[in-house]
């Protein structure tokens, strides 16, 4: 169980005490056995508290390289949950609601105020490369292939819009995916998207600069295959992890909180109304798909050994190996249809290289040898003329 | 009659604009984009013309002509910008005429089929 290890205790102006300083694990409004999540109260699944939150337990040995630039971010990676979290430990009476704020505000947006403009955003240049990078590898889609067919107009209409103040985003967009699990997202209408593009390609430098160098969701250079080396550098460092990962993070944020504190980074008031308008226009996403989900075993949140192996990313992390998550089967199950649909010549022998060359690559990251041997060693392509790689 | 007078205007601006731009253009190619586009804008200006002295059906007639003209500068400017014989504000500059003039023509046909 998490201690709280030591407090200062310093008195305030109101009389009594505040608790400041940085502790390692530990509660401010409970005793610790309260804190363990599977201690209930009795309470019903829906019962909600504002005074629970939890923060990333920093460590000294984080990487302070500046990331690479890398002329494209991924943005469509899985996100990466908190890896080592404890309790969030409250600093003063004032200050216990909105922890999940606090969290992002402490660690992500206190800094420097930046320059960045709206003209900016909206310059020629700018809109081609957001229209570029948001087109990327989709101009055979419909949507896309309208709005490049006229595309200078499409981009002066924009500029005019959002220099007038008259810009709206559009109706998202939901669809299932079922790869690598069931997941309902939402995507903005493509337009919106260019704009997306063009206001990140602005503002996103200097908001990268004040970024934790521990977080490695959709960040230029970073990445899931980063986030399990340092999750493993993590777990031989501590004996113990608590998984967390926030529910429905952008719909449970406070968007006053978040828009006040986006505030202090955008100087130019007509870029702040532009990012309001598009954080508006995300609300109301997820929430008509609010699914409760009631916890099932006692133990799910405790604190576990490291040694145990922790479920990170689709891989099982512990200190010393990594093994991918139980994904063997859909695995083998795709190639050995893949490698029927070959014999019969519906796919290309590129095609199954290519596959065949995506999946390892991703699973390489791990200790795979054998995994790879079990899935790959004996689909095998043998009546059409042979291929490098394909039956390995 | 009065108020399509504009479109006249911004073509004129748009080929007195176009033509010294196409000094720069590689000489390889001379004959074959280049004088497309050349021609593309020119033949947008004239079948404005055309409309302008024709009426009601006919006059439509030159319009949809002169919009697929234009549909074809337009496609010969981009491409231009893509193989980098224009520069990013050359580009910007050409495409807000034309697509200024695209605007004025719309009313225009507009206008003709009410």
């Amino acid at each position: 169980m998490l201690e709280l290890r030591s407090v200062n205790r310093v008195p305030s102006a109101g009389g009594g005490f505040i608790n400041t300083g940085w502790c390692v694990g530990g509660a401010f409004n409970n005793n610790s056995r309260n804190l363990r999540a599977a201690y209930r109260n009795n309470n019903h699944p829906d019962n909600r508290n504002n005074n629970i939150g939890f923060r990333v337990v920093v460590s000294t040995d984080f990487d302070v390289r500046k990331p690479r630039r890398v002329r494209l971010a991924r943005r469509d990676e899985e996100r990466p949950n908190l890896v080592l979290a404890a309790p969030l430990v409250g600093a003063g009476e004032d200050q216990r609601p909105r922890a999940l704020v606090r969290l992002a505000r402490g660690h992500l947006f206190h800094r420097a105020e930046m320059t960045s403009r709206l003209d900016d955003v909206v310059s020629w240049e700018n809109l081609l490369l957001a229209y570029r990078m948001a087109a990327r590898g989709k101009r055979g889609r419909i949507d896309v292939a309208a709005f490049d067919h006229r595309l200078e107009d499409h981009l002066f209409t924009l500029q005019d819009e959002i220099l007038a103040g008259t810009y709206r985003p559009g109706a998202y967009r939901s669809f299932h995916i079922h790869e690598p699990k069931h997941r309902l997202i939402f995507a903005a209408p493509f337009r919106d998207r260019v704009v997306h593009h063009a206001l990140c390609q602005v503002i996103e430098p200097g908001f990268e600069r004040t970024f934790a160098p521990w977080s490695f969701a959709n960040r230029v250079g970073k990445g899931t295959h980063r986030a399990l080396d340092r999750a493993q550098r993590l777990s031989r460092r501590y004996p113990f992890v608590l998984q967390c990962d926030i529910r429905q993070f952008f719909p449970s944020l406070d968007h006053a909180l978040l828009l006040d504190a986006l505030q202090r980074q955008i100087a130019d008031p007509r870029l702040f109304s532009l990012v309001t308008l598009i954080v508006a226009s995300g609300e109301g996403v997820l929430s008509g798909e609010y699914v409760m989900t009631y916890f099932a075993g006692d133990d799910l949140f405790a604190a576990r050994p490291v040694t145990e192996g922790v479920p990170f990313l689709g891989f099982v992390v512990d200190p010393w190996r990594r093994r991918l998550k139980g994904r063997k089967v859909i695995a083998r199950r795709r190639f050995v249809r893949l490698a029927a649909r070959w014999h019969t010549g519906e796919a290309s022998t590129e095609e199954v290289a290519a596959s065949v060359r995506g999946w390892i690559n991703h699973v390489r990251y791990g200790n795979t040898v054998g995994l790879r041997k079990a899935v790959l060693g004996d689909v095998r392509l043998t009546s059409r003329a042979t291929m490098a790689g394909g039956s390995r | 009659m009065a108020q399509e007078m504009p479109i006249f205007v911004r073509t004129f601006d748009l080929l007195s604009w176009l033509l010294p731009m196409t000094d720069h253009f590689p000489r390889s190619h001379r004959h074959s984009a280049t004088r497309r586009l050349l021609d593309a804008a020119f033949d947008l200006r004239e079948h404005l013309e055309e409309a302008n002295a024709r009426k009601a059906a006919q006059r439509l007639e030159s319009l949809t002509n002169a919009d697929v003209a234009l549909c074809r500068l337009r496609l010969y400017l981009r491409l231009a910008s893509r193989w980098h014989w224009l520069s990013l504000s050359q580009y910007e500059h050409g495409s807000r005429m034309v697509s200024e003039v695209g605007r004025l023509l719309g009313g225009w046909q507009k206008a003709t089929r009410a």
